[in-house]
Order: C-alpha cells, then sequence, then structure tokens
C-alpha cells in the first residue's frame, strides 16, 4: 500500500486528474443556473459552446495523459488532434443550430 | 524504431478497434444533435428532468477509475518484459480500486435508469429517452465490458507467473478503459448539461 501512495505522490498525473476534475464541477455549475447568471453578458447560446468547449478541452487531456499520445510519433499525434478538433465543430455549430 | 511506435504495432488492433468504436459514437453524437436541432424544446424539457448531480458523480468516478489505470501501467512501463510479481502486486491494489469505481458507475447508472422508469419515461417515450436510453445503453455496455477485462487482469496479476502477452494485455485494457471514459466526458454535457 506503501509503495501505492509513494507512487502516486511522485506523479504529476493526480495534477491533471485535479484539473479534469475542477473542469467537470465548472460544468456541473454552468448546468446547475450559474448560466443563467452568465446569460446576462453572453448571448444564450455561447454557454453551449462553452460546455462543449470544455468538453473537448477534457477529451485532449485525457488524450495527452492518459493515452499519453504526446510520446507517440507525430503523425499519429497531428491525426488524433486533427480528429478532436473535427469533433469540436461539428459539436459546436449542430448545438448552436 | 522507436518504443512508441512499436506500442502502436504491438496493439494495432485496439487501435483499429477504438477508433472505429469512435467513429460509431461520433455518428451517433451527430444523429442526437442533429435531432435536438429539429425539435431543440422537447429536447430542453426532457433533459431537465435528468439528474446532473448524478451524472457528474459518474464523471468522477470514471476519471478516477482512469487515473488508477494510468498509475497500473506507468508502473508497468518501467518493468521489464515479464515484471516480477512484486512489480505486479504494486498494481493491483490500482486495478481493484479501479475495477470498483466502474462497478460504482454502474449502480448509479442502475438508479438512474430505475428512476426514470418509475416517472413513466422508456426506450418508446420521445426521441430525447430514445437518444438518451440507446448511447447511455451502449455506453454502459462498454462498461461492463471494461469491468469484465479488469478482473481477468486482476486475476492474472495475482499469478505467481505471467505470460510475454501481459503487459501488452494492460496497456490495451487501460486503452479501451480510457475510452470508456472520454466518451463519457463527451456523454455528459451533451446529455446532461447543455440546456
Amino acid at each position: 500500500m506503501m509503495a501505492v501512495i509513494k507512487q502516486f505522490s511522485q506523479d504529476n498525473l493526480v495534477i491533471v486528474w485535479l484539473g479534469l476534475v475542477t473542469i467537470t464541477a465548472l460544468s456541473w455549475l454552468l448546468a446547475e443556473g450559474f448560466a443563467r447568471q452568465l446569460e446576462d453578458f453572453l448571448p444564450p447560446s455561447s454557454t453551449g459552446t462553452l460546455v462543449l468547449s470544455l468538453a473537448v478541452a477534457k477529451v485532449m487531456v485525457i488524450l495527452y495523459y492518459f493515452f499519453n499520445i504526446r510520446t507517440f510519433p507525430l503523425r499519429f499525434r497531428f491525426l488524433s488532434e486533427l480528429s478532436v478538433f473535427v469533433i469540436w465543430i461539428m459539436l459546436v455549430s449542430l448545438s448552436a443550430a | 524504431m522507436d518504443t512508441t511506435s512499436n506500442k502502436i504495432q504491438t496493439n494495432s488492433g485496439v487501435w483499429l478497434f477504438l477508433q472505429l468504436d469512435l467513429i460509431v459514437f461520433g455518428l451517433l453524437f451527430y444523429c442526437y444533435l442533429h435531432a435536438r436541432a429539429r425539435d431543440v424544446h422537447v429536447f430542453q424539457e426532457y433533459q431537465s428532468s435528468l439528474n446532473i448531480t448524478l451524472g457528474a458523480i459518474n464523471t468522477l468516478l470514471l476519471l478516477t477509475s482512469s487515473l488508477f489505470i494510468a498509475q497500473a501501467t506507468k508502473n508497468l512501463q518501467r518493468a521489464e518484459e515479464f515484471p516480477t510479481p512484486r512489480e505486479r502486486h504494486v498494481q493491483v491494489p490500482l486495478l481493484v480500486a479501479a475495477f470498483v469505481c466502474g462497478f460504482s458507475f454502474l449502480l448509479i447508472k442502475l438508479i438512474e435508469y430505475l428512476q426514470k422508469f418509475d416517472q413513466g419515461f422508456t426506450l418508446v417515450t420521445n426521441e430525447f429517452f430514445m437518444f438518451y436510453f440507446v448511447l447511455t445503453g451502449i455506453h454502459a455496455i462498454h462498461v461492463i465490458f471494461g469491468i469484465v477485462l479488469l478482473w481477468f487482469l486482476i486475476r492474472e496479476a495475482r499469478k505467481p507467473r505471467v505470460g510475454a502477452g501481459f503487459k501488452a494485455l494492460c496497456e490495451s485494457v487501460a486503452y479501451f478503459w480510457h475510452l470508456v471514459d472520454l466518451l463519457w466526458v463527451l456523454l455528459f454535457p451533451l446529455l446532461y448539461v447543455i440546456r
């Protein structure tokens, strides 16, 4: 058990995980009414765009740190990033429609 | 050839499966958003009946399970082709923790489904619930499959000796589990958050 705790304390994956948890909490806050306050300053469709962009940011973090694509060949990395970009454009344009 | 290229080649079947799975889900997301754009008021009305807190808890459970599996894989990457029992024993608690998180996710999903059935919502109620049950149902099947793989991996890791493919198997299971996590990260805002 001590070996596991030691491994956690030495690793930056915990920081990455904390970042992902923070983004999830932000999405949850947006859904629970914080969005209505934001709409005083921003157009209503931009809240959806913001929520989806946060989700896509999480996907990028998962790809980089959990799938570890940052250590993969450049071609493979480019293809993954391009796919995420296409998904982001598709989601944002359709949700705003 | 460097180690990462080797890794992609060793797991090429898994990568192909993951990419195909991602394309299928991408198409389902497209269909969902297209249907939503046609009937946005109905979708918004029924979306508000979903429990966002349970959805957020499920997101945290999957993210945490991914962290445990990423740690377990990282630990194994430092090991030789045949990891020693000591190296594998460090892995076991991490894999068990990931297994528990995955199982808790399924329990919460079951509670959500039962709540919806109690409220009279089923697959045929309307287009929103059709998409809700199909998307979350297919994802839940992925989680069940992932849990079975994890259970198998835990059993293998506890054995006194492992075969040559243990390391590759571990990486493949980890990739599959991260995909399950990644899909939920997109499903959560689409179904629960966007209003």
